[in-house]
């Protein structure tokens, strides 16, 4: 059984590998997710609070930078001159300390506060107004929120003062200190200015003039500085940093000592000595942590103590980091947090960073994704590499096997697969290869003997073909011999027909190789009862006779023309059990004629008998039409020369009759021309008869034609039978009526003929009307007209209707009627359905006939 | 406290216990730089027993300030070289406190005191500052005044021998009450200039009689100069061989300036120029009420500069000053001089082919270069073949106005310099015009600030060699030679008005007339706006200019020119050295 490779639904055994193999893959990467979800939630959950301490612990370094970098502001303020010139301008004009060149003995400021010049304090505002334009621009560079400047009592002039605030700046408020009195800070007056742009005067704002003669609150005021009142304006001192709270919001609190040149009141000597602390203030407000907040890309806030202070979480107030837990829930939401410690002084700030655990489960399922997602492009990848693979090492091979093997299927029996692999599909390959082999040389041989097989059969159809062409014998049996000696590479090829008498087959048709007959036709006859002929014996046993060595035949009967034939074949031609005749071929080799040869040259046989036969009846058939064609013309002749030669006498009867009847020739009495009358009458129906039977020959022999005519009037053919319907019932008690259509349009047609059929019918309908009346109406039908001729006659019998249309049949009433030729109605039927009309009737028994006539408008050309 | 005043009381106790052993020795040490210093001045009109008594004062006075040191500032002129070099070592020795001595521009020295007395900082203790701004100081008050300190706080350190009578010219730096604001340190005037060998040549003058048709000698009036400065510049023939115009092969000019577009530009008119034209009213030190810088003041208030408010500024006098300046400076300076400052033009009459300057700054002839031996300006045996002689006027002038500027540096204490440090300053300053040092420093910088030095017998010896300047200074005219008056209430303000505009007038780009428009009005805009402490300025409406021109005195209407004047220099020296005898 075979199983076409091609087109056939099916799994191949590349799908067959790769379902389970991808299935396995796909198994695997679901259970690895899974896997990796389960366990890397815990994971996650691990490595996000590392995660998280790493970035509380970045953001606690974010505090130190920010506590050096105030640091490091502060320290910058000591490197400018102009900065460390204004402070000790401020502290010669401070209330702790005094220029020994200006006042002897400083320590007596101590003892003795004294009021010092009003001009020196406007020299401190502008030392104030100074320091303002030097430092505010870079607040904002170094992220302070506050700076303030407080004054010490240098070389310990006032051991115990506290130090003092002098100049305090914030983005939008500024507060100057101005000391009236050396020696005391209690004097002070504070004055704040709240615009947040201050514009700071020129240096020639303050003219010589001025600076003698104003007093310092008449420049603040020209300042808009309005005095005000401070609460805490001495400076604790404890450490360099401290962290402060203003409600919630932690201060990173900086604070370092500001050296600056003064004299020393003992030796007068320029010295760097601390004459003042700078304060500086880092907010750790709203602005501050949604900046991190921006940096880190996580929540953030500060806690003291583990309480929440400020986060960069809205609207959450407070909360308490339980250190036991790694989450904690704010305002309904659940957040990992991890916190870091800030030692700022002897403080400890808490940095806290917060991230929704929403956010993990989002990680995980993100990753369960990624990881699905990768496994389905490992899959995929996997799934093609092994589809490869299988494609490559199995499918391929197999194919190219399949290939092969169709190849064998469609008869290429030198294909190979030629697979040079040591596998099994090697040694398959290798074995179908021996197989093919084998196969090939086993098709081979069988292959020649199907070609000639099929030769001898194609030249078996090319002469059936030929020959049944022909049908006369006598071209016809050449044909056979020439075709099949061509064909078939024989030597000769005989044709024998058995005589009239069947007892002897004679030659009736030759042909020898070189294209000549053997012998002359007709001269050659055998003896059916001859006994050394093996034509005699195929015909007398009527089966073939083979002799494949004619000289080891003893019946063989050597002839002079073919004295080169080594092999014959003799085929009965057999119709049934008729015997046609012998077809006898002949080789130049010994043994040509095997059961092969047989078969086909039989076929050949028979169908050259069916021929031979076709032929002998189409001659006798011929023969017989021949014959009947002669007596056709004989018929025809003798019917046109009987009209002829009949109408013209008796129309030389009716008319000289006439004329004596009339009195031409004599007078004649009553009694005589009724006689005459008589004999005029019936030599009219000696003549219509032969009218008619004139028409019916021509009917029979097809000649008879229709002239047609345009524009033919019905009416007025009908008028012509309504009078002869008058002249006819004349004397009877029979009414005609006429009943036209108006506008009944005219039509093509013969008149003559038509009225022919018109005057028929009436003729009828007068002569078996004896009382009544007759009707003659005519309408129009679509495009058709319909003449009805009613009469109220005798009536047709049912029995009697087949007759009306014969020829020469009369219906019984016809006959007692008396006469008619009984052509009438055939002959009127048959100019009718010339006409592409049709004619009927429709009759009741001793109530009366009405015939129709249905002629077309127009005549189909 | 307690404790602590303890411990101080105890080292100070330990302190002075060692000083007490140390004084003997230190004292010794100190007479001994008393005398040599009492020895070194030996120039001074004081006897040495004298000189030493001084000193010793000094020496006394500083006790407590020993080892202190105080910073003093003046501008470069040779006299505060040698008070930085040799009187603040002087002193230093003396008293044990150390003079820190910057000497910089007069520019910057204005600056300082500005920046000083504003903002309160500690520049300076003390400054040589040009009594010029008396009139900005004493509106101002931020300068310590020194006649109240003496009678307060400074007495105790107030020389008893600094003999205030003695100063020349002290009202330089007092206000209209007298108060001394000021302590002149140097006095320097500006003066004619010529060369007396050629105005003597008996060729020359012949030359120049033949030509104008009057004896060639000091010009008395600026027809005069400006005839003898065409005749140097471009008729005289030294001799037979020389082209007109020179003078034994040597191109001469009979007028030298300076133009170049400076602040000292603003100087040369500020210093008196307009005055010597005659732009002010009469009134010495300075006119009243109109002074030489055209401004009008009354009873100390200061009413405006522009003739419409009633100053000269820009009255036809101050016009034909500028006009005559930029002239001479076209015509008969060297084409250099254009591009020259005060202090480039101050030596250059020592090349020798200049016969004559109408604006001489006297402190430039202490230069070596008008008295060494081979000068161009000096004789086989060193002597000045120049003079010096009362600088010409212009037409406007009139008898009783002053003629020329007389520079007056001048010790000054901004206010915020107190205690001590105060102390030391003042003590300083009068150190460097003590009369145990005058002559010297006359000697070295020509400037003298004690009629005693005027007068010293040093100099009645040595006049020779000042070029008439001794006889100048001993004369009675010398008194028309002063500073800016008190009628400028801000000196550093409204002199920096003058110097681009008149830039401007002699590159062309303005005439004289709007130039001295530009400065009357800016000195106006800038009056309006002050606020003084004391004295401030109110200016006057605006009037038609024909009311005041028509009104007596300054602004005064236009005048003809002069007939030409000159005097020989021997009778006008006779006649100076008559009045000095008298």
């Amino acid at each position: 059984m075979i199983y076409p490779a091609k087109n056939q639904k099916g799994i191949s055994i590349g799908t067959k590998i790769l379902i389970p193999v991808g299935a396995t893959f796909i198994l695997l990467t679901v259970a690895l997710a899974l896997l990796i979800g389960v366990t890397s939630f815990n994971n996650l959950t691990d490595v996000k609070q590392a995660e998280l301490e790493r970035i509380s612990n970045i953001l606690a370094r974010d505090l130190d930078k920010k506590l050096s970098s105030a640091l490091q502001f502060a320290n910058s303020l000591e490197q400018n001159d102009r900065i460390i010139n204004e402070i000790a301008q401020l502290s010669n004009y401070g209330p702790y300390y005094a220029d020994p060149r200006d006042y002897l003995l400083p320590y007596n400021i101590a003892i003795t506060p004294q009021k010092m010049d009003e001009s020196n304090q406007i020299f401190a505002l502008q030392s104030l107004l100074s320091l303002v334009g030097q430092v505010r621009g870079a607040l904002q560079t170094n992220e302070i929120s506050r700076i303030q400047f407080f004054l010490t009592s240098p070389f310990d002039i006032m051991p115990h003062a506290d130090p003092a605030l002098v100049l305090s700046i914030e983005p939008d408020t500024i507060i100057a200190g101005q000391f009236p009195t050396k020696g005391t800070a209690e004097t002070v007056q504070y004055y704040r200015n709240t615009q947040s742009e201050l514009q700071l005067p020129s240096e020639d704002y303050f003219d010589i003039s001025s600076v003698y003669s104003q007093q310092a609150e008449t420049f603040y005021n020209r300042l808009n500085f309005e005095p005000t009142i401070l609460t805490n304006t001495t400076l604790q001192i404890t450490e360099q940093h401290q962290v402060i709270y203003d409600n919630d919001t932690p201060i990173l609190v900086t604070i370092s000592r500001i050296d600056v040149p003064l004299r020393n009141p003992d030796t007068w000597d320029e010295q760097r000595i601390q004459a003042a602390y700078v304060v500086l203030e880092q907010r750790l407000d709203v602005g501050v942590i949604d900046t991190l907040r921006e940096r880190l890309g996580l929540d953030l806030g500060f806690a003291r103590h583990d309480e929440l202070l400020a986060t960069s979480i809205t609207d959450v107030q407070g909360g308490i980091l339980n250190n036991a837990d790694t989450t904690i829930v704010l305002d309904g939401e659940q957040y990992y947090f991890a916190v870091d410690t800030v030692p700022i002084g002897d403080e400890m700030l808490q940095t806290v960073v917060l991230s929704p655990s929403e956010d993990v489960q989002q990680i995980i399922a993100s990753l369960q994704q990624q990881i699905v997602l990768i496994a389905a492009v490992i899959v995929g990848i996997g799934s093609v590499l092994v589809y490869i693979s299988i494609q490559i090492f199995i499918s391929r091979p197999l194919k190219t096997l399949t290939t092969r093997a169709q190849d064998i299927r469609d008869g290429n029996f030198d294909t190979r697969v030629q697979m040079r692999r040591y596998d099994e599909l090697g040694h398959l390959s290798d074995t179908f290869d021996t197989m093919a082999e084998q196969l090939q040389n086993l098709i081979g041989s069988l292959e020649v003997r199907v070609d000639a097989r099929t030769r001898d059969l194609r030249s078996a159809l090319d002469v059936i073909r030929e020959i049944t062409r022909v049908l006369e014998l006598e071209e016809l049996l050449p044909e056979v011999v020439r075709l099949t000696a061509r064909d078939y590479d024989l030597y000769a090829v005989t044709i024998l027909l058995p005589n009239a008498t069947g007892d002897a087959l004679h030659l009736s048709a030759s042909i020898t190789e070189d294209g000549t007959p053997v012998v002359h036709q007709g001269a050659f006859t055998i003896a059916i009862n001859a006994p050394d002929s093996i034509i005699a014996e195929a015909a007398r046993t009527h089966q073939p006779v083979v002799v494949n060595d004619v000289k080891r035949h003893k019946s063989y009967r050597y002839i002079d023309e073919l004295r080169d034939t080594r092999s014959e074949l003799a085929i009965p031609m057999m119709l049934g059990s008729r015997f046609l005749g012998v077809f006898d071929v002949q080789s130049r080799y010994r043994g040509n004629f095997g059961d092969e040869e047989i078969n086909a040259l039989q076929i050949l046989a028979k169908q050259t008998g069916i021929a031979v036969r076709n032929a002998q009846l189409f001659n006798e058939l011929r023969r017989a039409h021949e014959r009947a064609e002669r007596a056709n013309q004989a018929k025809t002749a003798f019917l046109a020369s009987v009209s002829h030669e009949l109408r013209t006498p008796l129309n030389l009867i009716i008319n000289f009759t006439e004329f004596v009847r009339h009195g031409m020739k004599g007078d004649v009495n009553a009694e005589q021309e009724e006689t005459l009358g008589e004999v005029i009458d019936a030599s009219e129906h000696l003549l219509r008869l032969i009218n008619d039977v004139l028409d019916m020959s021509k009917i029979e022999s097809d000649s008879l034609n229709l002239y047609i005519e345009d524009d033919v009037d019905l009416v007025d053919l009908l008028n012509t039978v309504e009078r002869s319907a008058k002249n006819l019932s004349n004397g009877k008690d029979v009414v005609i009526t006429t009943e036209i259509a108006p506008n009944l349009p005219t039509i093509q047609a013969d008149s003559q003929r038509i009225l022919q059929v018109f005057l028929n019918i009436i003729s009828n309908a007068c002569k078996f009307t004896q009382q009544g009346h007759i009707a003659i109406r005519a309408k129009q039908e679509d495009e058709h007209v319909v003449i009805a001729i009613e009469d109220t006659g005798e009536g047709i019998d049912v029995t009697q209707e087949h007759l009306v249309f014969a020829a020469f049949k009369q219906t019984e009433t016809g006959h007692r009627t008396g006469g008619g030729t009984g052509l009438g109605m055939p002959i009127s039927k048959v100019l009718v359905e010339q006409h592409g009309g049709s004619l009927w009737f429709e009759s009741k028994i001793k109530v009366g006939t009405t015939f129709y006539v249905r002629l077309p408008l127009q005549q189909s050309l | 406290m307690g404790k602590f005043s303890r411990n101080k009381v105890l080292f100070w106790i330990l302190v002075c216990s060692l000083l007490g052993q140390i004084i003997p020795i230190h004292a010794q040490t100190q007479d001994e730089m008393i005398l040599k210093w009492a020895q070194y001045f030996s120039n001074s009109v004081l006897t040495e027993e004298e000189r030493i008594i001084e000193l010793r004062w000094f020496v006394e006075v500083t006790e407590p300030f020993r080892g202190r040191t105080i910073r003093a500032v003046a501008e470069n002129i040779e006299t505060h070289f040698w008070e930085r070099d040799v009187l603040a070592l002087a002193f230093e020795e003396l008293t044990g406190i150390h003079v820190e001595y910057d000497i910089i521009g007069e520019g910057s020295v204005v600056e300082s005191l500005t920046e000083q007395q504003q903002r309160g900082i500690h520049l300076y203790d003390i400054y040589v500052n040009d009594a010029d701004m008396v009139g900005t100081h004493m509106r101002t008050h931020a300068v310590v005044n020194l006649t109240e300190y003496m009678e307060t706080d400074g007495a105790p350190y107030t020389n008893p021998y600094l003999r205030l009578d003695d100063f020349r010219n002290l009202e330089f730096g007092q206000d209209y009450d007298g108060n001394l604001l000021q302590l002149p340190d140097q006095h320097f005037a500006n003066l004619y200039w010529f060369r007396y060998d050629w105005f003597t040549d008996p060729i020359i003058q012949s030359q120049f009689e033949a030509l104008y048709g009057y004896p060639l000698g000091v010009p008395i009036n600026w027809e005069a100069y400006q005839d003898i400065a065409h005749f140097f510049t471009y008729e005289v023939r030294g001799t037979d061989t020389d082209a007109q115009g020179y003078i034994n092969g040597v191109k001469i000019y009979g007028h030298l300036d300076y133009g170049r577009k400076s602040p000292s530009l603003g100087w040369r008119f500020t210093d008196a120029w307009l005055s010597i034209a005659g732009v002010g009213d009469v009134g010495l030190p300075n006119g009243m009420p109109v002074d030489e810088w055209g401004i009008r003041a009354e009873n100390g208030i200061p009413v405006g500069a522009s003739v419409a408010r009633g100053g000269a500024t820009n009255g036809p006098a101050a016009v034909y000053a500028l006009e005559t300046y930029i002239t001479w400076l076209e015509q008969y300076a060297p084409a250099e001089a254009r591009d020259w400052t005060w202090v480039d033009a101050g030596v250059q009459p020592a090349r020798g082919d200049i016969a004559q300057r109408i604006f001489q700054y006297t402190t430039w002839l202490s230069d070596e270069r008008f008295h060494a031996m081979d000068s161009p300006v000096t004789d086989a045996n060193g002597a000045p073949l120049w003079r010096v002689a009362p600088t010409p006027h212009g037409r406007y002038w009139d008898d009783g106005m002053k003629v020329g500027y007389q520079d007056a540096g001048s010790w000054t204490i901004p206010r915020n310099i107190t205690g001590p440090n105060r102390a030391m300053a003042w003590l300083w300053a009068q150190f460097a015009v003590s009369q145990t040092v005058s002559v010297d420093k006359f000697i070295v910088g020509v400037t003298p600030v004690r009629r005693s030095t005027v007068f010293a017998p040093y100099l009645t010896e040595h006049a020779a060699q000042y070029g008439g300047l001794v006889e100048f200074y001993r004369s009675v005219d010398e008194e028309k030679w002063t500073d800016t008056g008190l009628n400028v209430p801000d000196y550093p303000q409204l002199s920096s008005l003058w110097w681009d505009h008149i830039a401007d007038a002699i590159a062309g780009t303005l005439t004289p007339q709007q130039a001295m428009d530009r400065i009357a009005f800016e000195m106006d805009d800038a009056m309006g706006q002050m606020q003084m402490t004391h004295y401030s300025p109110v200016l006057n409406p605006l009037q038609d200019e024909a009311i005041w021109l028509d009104a007596y005195g300054a602004p005064k209407p236009e005048r003809p020119p002069d007939t030409p004047q000159t005097i020989p220099y021997d009778d006008l020296l006779a006649q100076w050295k008559a009045d000095a005898e008298s």
